[in-house]
């Protein structure tokens, strides 16, 4: 995904969101920093690992300009094809 | 359904003598002699619960009624997911971008809850806000 991100860096905003104790908004950039991830790095509330039922890290939602989600996808590994017909879904609507 | 409660029954031959005593729901009826009536010409006369049945009956009704109160369809109203009651009214998607014609959740065709996160600079943002108009990917990360 992040070698495909690029392609859609104009059109679909990115926000990593960081849970439990120790993943606090540095931790989660230095992060970014690190591996060089797209996106906006930053820290949730415990609450809301709750509200949006996730249960696995890498938890992914594909939600759309009118904030309805599209696709919610666990931990797992995906081809850059996949990510690229993902993210051309969330733009074409 | 109307219920009765007759405390037996008593199968007879034609000539009223008892043969079989049951549990029943009627009350049988005995000719002027004292002879059970033969089934077949039986008459039922009903007797209503006694009440300290119905006494129960309205209490086991009224428990069953506060049981069942998980089961109620969630209200599609905006910011309000029902999984979290903690979460700050603020957090409701503003209409600015996002729909508030739908129940807020987390599953496919849910709206999203624009909930507020923590910046790098401090400052706090919702991740509506955040989206700016734009589709979302939102990432659930952990460095763990």
């Amino acid at each position: 995904m992040t070698d495909v991100y690029p392609e859609f860096e104009d059109e679909v905003a990115i926000v990593a969101v960081g849970f439990g104790s120790s993943q606090t908004v540095s931790v989660m950039n230095a992060q970014k920093e690190k591996n060089g991830y797209p996106g906006l790095f930053t820290e949730g509330p415990d609450s809301m690992v709750r509200t949006f039922g996730v249960r696995t890290q890498s938890t992914k939602f594909g939600i759309s300009t009118e904030g309805v989600i599209q696709f919610k996808k666990g931990y797992g590994t995906a081809s850059d094809a996949v990510w690229r017909e993902r993210l051309q879904a969330l733009i074409d609507g | 359904m109307a219920s009765f409660r007759l405390p037996h029954f008593t199968i007879a031959s034609a000539s009223g003598r008892p043969l079989v005593r049951r549990p029943c729901y009627a009350k049988q009826t005995t000719n002027a002699s004292g002879a059970y009536t033969p089934l077949d010409a039986m008459k039922l006369e009903p007797r209503f619960l006694p009440l300290t049945h119905l006494a129960l009956m309205t209490a086991v009704a009224l428990m069953l009624a506060a049981c069942g109160g998980g089961d109620v369809a969630p209200t599609a109203v905006p910011g309000s997911s029902g999984a979290d009651t903690a979460t700050p009214a603020g957090d409701a998607p503003t209409g600015e971008f996002w729909r508030t014609d739908i129940a807020v959740g987390d599953s496919e065709q849910q709206v999203a809850q624009a909930t507020s996160v923590l910046l790098a600079d401090g400052s706090t943002a919702t991740i509506e806000a955040l989206a700016g108009g734009k589709p979302l990917l939102l990432y659930f990360y952990a460095t763990w």
